[in-house]
C-alpha cells in the first residue's frame, strides 16, 4: 500500500475534505443557475471581486479620458461628472482604508455609475461620437 | 469548408508574438482585437469576442483567469450556443479563421467537441521566464493601479502561484497534444527566436495556405528575455511535476523539429 | 471457519398480526419482537421498530404497509407470502401497497417456487430477494427465516488481516457473502441489514435523477446501454427498467459475479482482470458509473479504472461517481483510502485528457455518521462518436 495514498486524516483534513466538497457544490449551484448575482450578506466570490475592481478600474480611465479630451471642459459643468470626480478620482486614499464590507459596498457602487454612466454617453448624437471609439464599445459589451 | 488553427500557450509564453506573425501571414484572429498594454507593446491580438466567452465560462465556474488548479467546467446550455455562434460567423466568412487566447489551454478540448478539424500551434516557454514575466506585470498593474488587487496579491501571498498556474496551462496542452498528435504542433518561444520557419512549417503540415512572412517583421528580439532563470519553489513535488511537464514540451518541440530537417511527411 | 459476528445486535422485529398467538409459542431463539395486529397503530408501530434490524411480516392482509413512511422505510422487509393463494390474487392486493414499493434490501419469504417465480418476473426482483422457506404456515415459516438471519450475521468476513490490498479483500470478501449475505458482501461488513439499507436509499436518493438525466437525452426506442464498475451482486440493475435497459456489471470477485447473474439473468456480468482492462469496446455504454468503488482502490487503479470507464463510454454518454470525499483511514481495517474532492476531480481531468465537462455535482450526508460525507459527480464526454 503506497504511503502516500493511505494516510490517517487528522480532524483537519477532514475539515479541509468537507470545505472542498461543499464549496465544489456551491459554485456548481452557481454555475448551473446561470452565475446570478450574489445574495446580499453571502460572502463574496474571488471572480465577483475581480470583476468589481476591474469595474472600479475602467470608470476611473473613462472619467480620465473624458477629462482630458475636448468633451473635459464641458464635463466639468455638469454636476454628475463632477461627484463622479469627487467619488473615484480625487479620492484614492479613502477607498484604501475602507474595511472589506465597505470596499465591497464601494466597488458595487463604481459597478453601478459606471453603468450609468455607459449608458448615458451611449445616447444621442455624443453616442454617436463615442461608439466609434473600440475601447468605448469594448465597454459597453462588457458591463450593459 | 473553413480551416481553423488556434495558437495555443500559457500567459507571457510568445504567443502574441507568434500571433502578430500569422496575422500577417494571413491567419484571421478576430473581428475586433484587444487594444496593446505596455507590457505587451505589439499588441495582444486577442479577439474581444472569444476572450469574453471564456472570461464568461471561467467566471461561471467562480474562476478568473488565474486558474492553478485543474479545472473540470461546467458549461451552460447558452455558452455552448454563444461558441456555435461565434464558429458559425468566423466559417461562412473566412476561409482559414484562428484565435489566440491563454485562456484557451482550458478550453481546447470544448473547441475541439465544436471543431473536430482544428489544428492547433502550441507555444510555451520556460516555466521560470513565464512566471517571471507574468510577476513583472502583475507588479506594475497593482503599482498603477490597474486590474484586480485581489489578483495581484495571490501572486505575492502565494510563491508558487504562477508556477501551478503554468503547470495546469501547460498539463492541459499536453494532454491535447498527446490526445490529437496529428492535429497539434508545438514549438518553444526559443525556437521562434532561433528562425524557426513557423508559416513554412505549418503550410507543410497542414496545407493551409498562409503567406511566408520574414520573422524578423514580425517579431521583436529585443522584447522577451532568452535567459533562463533559476526558478523559487516552496513545494518540491510541485518542482518535480514542473519539470517533468517542461521535458515532456521539450521533446514534442524537439519532433517538430526533427520532422522539418528530414522533411518527412508527417501522416 | 472463525465466526465473526456484526458488531450491532440482530433484533428482529416479526408481524405476526392475527397469528400472534401461534409465533408467541413457537420459541423464536434469540433477541426479538413479536408484534399483535392490536400492536400496529402508527405511534406504536415507529416504537416497536426503533429497534428493530428487521421486520417480517408474517401476516400480510393486516399490516398496515402505508405506515412504513419516512425513517421506517429504512427497516428492511421480509414479506411471507400468504400460501394457497395465485400470483393475480396477490399482485391485485398487495402490488401497490406492498410489492412494487420492495426496494433492493427488501424480501420475500416463500414455501412456493412457482408463485416466487410468478411474483419475481411481475415486480422485476432479483433471485437473491428471495428466503426459502418449507413451511409457510407463520409459526414456521418465523423459526426458518430467523435461523437465515442468524446465519447471515455470523458468516466469517475477512477484517484486514494483514496489509490491505483491494482486489484480494474485495475478491475474498466477495466470495465469502455474495451468496449467502449480500448486504454485507456490498455495503458494510460490520453492520446489519437496516444500516445498510439505510445508507443504500440515501444513495439511491441522489442516484436515481441523475440515472434518469443521463437517460433523458435518448429517444424511447433506443436501448439505454449502462454499465457499472464493481456492481457487487447487482443492486443498482434494479434501478434501471429493464424495458429499456441493456446493463453491465463487471467485478473482481467471482462470487458476486455469480450472484449477480442468479439475480439478473437478464443482465451481463463479467469479471474484471486485475489489470482494470474492461472487457469492451471503446464507445459502447451510454452511462458507465461506479458506487463506492472508487475510494476502495489506491490512485494508480483509480486512474486506469478513470480512463477505462471513458474509453468505452460514448461521446455525449456519462461518467458517474458516488464516493466517500471525506473520510478514510481512520481506523486500521479501513478500507477507503482518503481523497477530497478536489484531488479526485485532477484525477478524472488527468485520466480522461479533460475531455469531459461537469454536469452535476452534490454532497451526500449519512444519517448514522458525523465524519463521512459522500459526493456524487457526474460528468459527460466530449467528442465525435468515432464508431456508430
Amino acid at each position: 500500500m503506497s504511503k502516500e495514498d493511505f494516510y490517517t486524516p487528522t480532524d483537519l483534513d477532514r475539515l479541509r475534505m468537507e470545505n472542498e466538497l461543499l464549496a465544489f457544490e456551491v459554485r456548481f449551484l452557481k454555475a448551473r443557475s446561470g452565475g446570478q448575482p450574489e445574495i446580499a450578506g453571502s460572502p463574496i466570490s474571488l471572480s465577483r471581486m475581480t470583476y468589481l475592481e476591474e469595474a472600479e478600474t475602467d470608470l476611473k480611465l473613462l472619467l480620465r479620458r473624458i477629462q482630458n479630451s475636448p468633451l473635459g471642459p464641458v464635463a466639468r459643468t455638469n454636476k454628475n461628472f463632477r461627484t463622479l470626480n469627487e467619488r473615484y478620482l480625487k479620492q484614492p486614499d479613502k477607498a484604501m482604508g475602507m474595511s472589506p464590507a465597505q470596499r465591497t459596498v464601494y466597488l458595487e457602487g463604481a459597478e453601478r455609475d459606471l453603468v450609468l454612466l455607459l449608458r448615458r454617453l451611449g445616447r444621442g448624437p455624443l453616442g454617436v461620437v463615442f461608439s466609434r471609439r473600440k475601447s468605448f464599445r469594448t465597454l459597453q459589451e462588457r458591463y450593459l | 469548408m473553413s480551416d481553423q488553427l488556434i495558437i495555443a500557450g500559457f500567459h507571457r509564453s510568445g504567443t502574441s508574438a507568434t500571433a502578430r506573425l500569422l496575422h500577417r501571414a494571413g491567419l484571421f484572429l478576430g473581428y475586433e482585437l484587444l487594444e496593446a498594454l505596455p507590457s505587451n507593446p505589439y499588441g495582444h491580438f486577442e479577439d474581444r469576442e472569444i476572450v469574453n466567452l471564456h472570461t464568461r465560462i471561467l467566471a461561471d465556474n467562480d474562476q478568473t483567469w488565474a486558474v492553478d488548479e485543474p479545472l473540470l467546467p461546467f458549461v451552460g446550455q447558452q455558452r455552448w450556443q454563444l461558441m456555435q455562434r461565434i464558429i458559425d460567423r468566423r466559417n461562412s466568412e473566412h476561409r482559414l479563421w484562428g484565435f489566440k487566447d491563454p485562456r484557451a489551454c482550458l478550453f481546447m478540448m470544448l473547441w475541439k467537441h465544436l471543431l473536430p478539424g482544428a489544428k492547433v500551434l502550441i507555444v510555451y516557454r520556460h516555466f521560470s521566464n513565464s512566471t517571471y514575466s507574468l510577476g513583472q506585470r502583475h507588479s506594475s498593474d497593482m503599482f498603477l493601479g490597474r486590474g484586480s488587487a485581489h489578483v495581484h496579491r495571490r501572486f505575492w501571498e502565494d510563491p508558487d502561484f504562477a508556477l501551478r498556474m503554468w503547470l495546469v496551462h501547460n498539463n492541459a496542452l499536453l494532454a491535447f497534444a498527446r490526445t490529437f498528435p496529428q492535429d497539434t504542433m508545438t514549438i518553444s518561444l526559443d525556437m521562434i527566436r532561433d528562425g524557426f520557419p513557423v508559416v513554412w512549417a505549418l503550410n507543410r503540415r497542414w496545407n493551409l495556405g498562409l503567406e511566408d512572412v520574414p520573422i524578423a517583421e514580425a517579431f521583436d528580439q529585443s522584447i522577451s528575455m532568452r535567459r533562463v532563470r533559476r526558478q523559487p519553489v516552496s513545494d518540491q513535488e510541485l518542482g518535480e511535476k514542473v519539470r517533468d511537464t517542461w521535458r515532456r514540451l521539450e521533446e514534442l518541440s524537439g519532433q517538430t523539429e526533427m520532422v522539418l530537417r528530414k522533411e518527412v511527411p508527417v501522416v | 471457519m472463525e465466526s465473526i459476528p456484526t458488531d450491532r445486535p440482530e433484533h428482529p422485529v416479526f408481524y405476526a398480526g392475527r397469528f400472534s398467538e401461534e409465533v408467541s409459542g413457537a420459541g423464536l431463539p434469540g433477541d426479538h419482537t413479536v408484534l399483535s395486529d392490536w400492536e400496529v397503530l402508527p405511534a406504536q408501530l415507529a416504537s416497536a421498530l426503533e429497534p428493530a434490524s428487521i421486520l417480517v411480516v408474517l401476516d400480510m392482509f393486516s399490516f398496515p404497509f402505508e405506515s412504513l413512511a419516512g425513517d421506517l422505510a429504512d427497516v428492511p422487509l421480509i414479506l411471507l407470502l400468504p400460501t394457497g393463494l395465485d400470483a393475480n390474487f396477490l399482485a391485485t392486493v398487495f402490488g401497490t401497497a406492498a410489492f412494487s414499493r420492495l426496494g433492493y434490501f427488501d424480501r420475500v419469504a416463500a414455501a412456493d417456487d412457482d408463485l416466487w417465480d410468478e411474483l419475481r418476473r411481475r415486480y422485476d426482483l432479483a433471485q437473491g430477494q428471495l428466503v426459502e422457506v418449507e413451511d409457510g404456515r407463520p409459526e414456521h415459516a418465523a423459526l426458518e427465516i430467523r435461523a437465515a438471519l442468524e446465519a447471515e450475521s455470523m458468516l466469517y468476513a475477512p477484517l484486514g488481516e494483514g496489509a490491505y490490498e483491494a482486489n484480494t479483500y474485495w475478491s475474498e470478501r466477495g466470495d465469502a457473502l455474495a451468496g449467502r449475505a449480500p448486504h454485507r458482501a456490498i455495503c458494510s461488513v460490520n453492520h446489519g441489514p437496516k444500516f445498510n439499507k439505510a445508507i443504500h436509499r440515501v444513495q439511491e436518493k441522489a442516484l436515481s435523477p441523475q440515472f434518469a438525466a443521463a437517460r433523458g437525452t435518448q429517444a424511447e426506442e433506443v436501448p439505454f446501454d449502462v454499465l457499472e464498475i464493481g456492481a457487487g451482486v447487482g443492486r443498482w440493475a434494479a434501478s434501471f427498467e429493464p424495458a429499456k435497459t441493456r446493463f453491465t456489471g463487471v467485478d473482481i470477485s467471482e462470487g458476486m459475479v455469480e450472484a449477480a447473474r442468479k439475480n439478473f439473468p437478464q443482465y451481463r456480468f463479467d469479471m474484471l482482470g486485475e489489470d482494470s482492462v474492461l472487457p469492451y469496446g471503446d464507445e459502447s455504454f451510454d452511462l458507465s458509473f461506479s458506487v463506492t468503488v472508487m475510494h476502495h482502490n489506491p490512485t494508480p487503479t483509480k486512474r486506469a479504472l478513470i480512463s477505462e470507464m471513458w474509453r468505452v463510454t460514448r461521446p455525449g454518454g456519462h461518467l458517474m461517481f458516488l464516493e466517500d470525499f471525506v473520510s478514510g483511514g481512520w481506523s486500521t481495517t479501513s478500507t477507503v483510502y482518503p481523497m477530497s474532492v478536489n484531488e479526485f476531480v485532477g484525477l478524472l481531468v488527468e485520466a480522461t485528457a479533460g475531455q469531459v465537462v461537469l454536469e452535476h455535482v452534490e454532497s451526500i450526508r449519512y444519517q448514522h455518521d458525523d465524519f463521512t460525507r459522500g459526493g456524487l459527480l457526474s460528468v459527460s464526454k466530449l467528442g465525435v462518436a468515432r464508431t456508430w
